[in-house]
């Protein structure tokens, strides 16, 4: 048996702990650059306002309302992300971290009223402990759990928590849903199953095996074995380490100067460098790339990226600098309005395992790194940072309504009287 | 849980002779968290920005808030006041209504700022 905890709302339900002022009204939080809105309280999505949209389209309806909004506050989000994992490993066996607000954990063994006993507490405890309103579904997939979740946000009558104990329970109660509702099945696929007359989840269901065998990939019968109770997703408790490290951001405004890209690039650098570190990586390859705004039809347009094969892997910051500044050199030209730029590491593995060079030294300074490191974790953030990155840039994203960071900075803890 | 085990290391290294005495008997050094902390997950950080006598909080204090432990009357809790968060003492009686946030668990005030 497997349960899903996730957050309802929940970039929208963390700004709203340390402010009651953003409760019981319409709010919304915003992307990078303030520019689309990525999570939205129930009375804003009770205004109608869909997931993803330009804030613009909508900021004179929230205004309207009384409605408030807040950029979006990432370590915020992820400091309450690790705090509910934590609550969940108090009260469950074995969980699997799936996304930002998502878990899947193992509660095998249980009976029905245990299982909602159990449900309640996890609620509860998120609630009591963190201000945090979640959904917990449960049932003998992962893929039932899911859609058992869906339920609990969606009827009153679960409050919070839906089991399923069976696969014929389920079907029994979600079988109406159309098939996308169904994890794994995105627009694309539910247009190829509708083709073959599926259009409800009891559809895809009733189907039989060798149909579906044949007719959909291996994902799709994985999809049915699990509708059908038969869990084919174990949980993973494993984290892989990551293939490879992106950092890359829109800009604030426009960008033509080939001096503003190196500055960006560094600091992107920078930034992808100290998740390296902090995963005890060294990267193999770098690539670099820069974009025009695709979205502005009347604008010249370019996008270009180009890969640098690193003599050896390493994970010195101001070596990586020069060649990501050297690369975007490379592919710049004159007479563009760029609006992202970013750069990737790839090629990783790790520093223990890893066979040094004879003939290449590594450019690697450990001392030196490991001082900045410690500084700018004592005095917060980026108090050293390399000049390479500009300081003060003008490109940088706009985030004008950015909440504190409330428990990751000592200096903007909250204040109250 | 915390992200980091400090394990205690042997007080001399290993090598032919007596060990030292003291190896039997090492200990975690002490570390304030522990004390200050019940559970992680449930505590945050905040900072007295008026004097609060009575709850013997001065401004500029540093605010232990755990929302896992009970509020005891009498006591400091940061309590959801006119739209925002505000310190309050816990009421005696049932009668005053509270929204409570969180208790006050420790009170940090520095001898010298």
């Amino acid at each position: 048996m497997f349960a899903l905890v996730d957050g309802n709302n929940f970039f929208a339900s963390c700004e709203q702990v340390f402010n009651p002022s953003l409760r019981n009204r319409p709010f919304v939080v915003l992307s990078n650059n303030d520019g689309c809105i990525i999570a939205r309280s129930a009375e804003a999505k009770k205004l109608g306002i869909p997931m993803g949209v330009p804030f613009y389209e909508w900021e004179k309806v929230l205004r309207v309302n009384g409605g408030e909004w807040r950029s979006g506050n990432y370590p915020l989000y992820g400091d309450f992300s690790a705090r509910l994992v934590e609550v969940l490993r108090e009260l469950l066996p074995a969980v699997e971290v799936y996304s930002i607000d998502e878990s899947f954990a193992d509660v095998s063994g249980l009976d029905l009223q245990q299982l909602q006993v159990l449900g309640q507490q996890v609620k509860e405890a998120a609630r009591r402990w963190l201000e945090l309103p979640v959904a917990i579904g449960i049932a003998p997939t992962k893929t039932l759990a899911k859609l058992a979740n869906q339920r609990a946000k969606k009827h009153a009558a679960h409050n919070g928590v839906c089991v399923w104990e069976s696969a014929e329970e389920a079907l029994a109660e979600a079988g109406d849903l159309p098939i996308n509702d169904l994890w794994g099945v995105g627009r694309r696929n539910a247009v190829r199953l509708n083709a073959e007359g599926i259009h409800t989840v009891a559809d895809l269901a009733a189907a039989s095996g060798p149909f579906v065998r044949q007719r959909l990939s291996i994902i799709g019968y994985r999809l049915w074995q699990e509708l059908h109770g038969i869990s084919c997703l174990p949980l993973s408790l494993v984290h892989d380490p990551r293939k490879h490290i992106i950092s890359s951001r829109s800009f604030g405004r426009y960008v033509t100067e080939l001096k503003e890209l190196e500055e960006a690039v560094a600091t992107y650098t920078e930034r992808a460098v100290r998740k390296l570190n902090s995963q005890g990586l060294l990267a193999q390859t770098m690539s670099v790339m820069l974009r025009t705004n695709k979205y502005a039809k009347n604008q010249p347009q370019k996008h270009a990226s180009t890969w640098i094969g690193l003599p050896v892997a390493m994970s010195d910051t101001a070596t990586l600098i020069s060649y990501a500044k050297q690369a975007i050199g490379q592919i710049y030209e004159e007479g563009y309005a760029y609006n992202k730029a970013g750069i990737a590491l790839c090629e990783l593995v790790s520093t223990s395992g890893y066979q040094q060079s004879l003939l290449v030294p590594s450019p690697d300074k450990p001392a030196l790194n490991q001082a900045i490191t410690a500084i700018n974790q004592r005095y917060n953030g980026r108090t050293i940072y390399h000049a390479a990155c500009g300081i003060n840039p003008a490109w940088a994203m706009r985030s004008q309504t950015r909440s504190p960071n409330y428990t990751t900075k000592w200096s903007e803890i909250k204040k109250i009287q | 849980m915390k992200n980091t085990v400090l394990i205690p290391l042997l007080s001399c290294s290993v090598r032919a002779g007596f060990p030292s005495p003291a190896d039997d008997y090492v200990e975690q050094r002490l570390n304030l968290h522990d004390y200050l902390v019940r559970r992680p997950a449930a505590t945050f950080y905040m900072r007295a920005g008026a004097d609060h006598p009575e709850a013997r909080i001065n401004k500029g204090d540093l605010l232990v808030v755990d929302r896992s432990l009970h509020p005891v009357p009498g006591r400091p809790v940061v309590a959801v006041a006119g739209g925002d968060l505000a310190i309050r003492l816990m009421p005696r009686h049932s009668s005053q209504a509270l929204q409570v946030w969180g208790v006050v668990a420790f009170i940090i005030h520095p001898t010298a700022v």
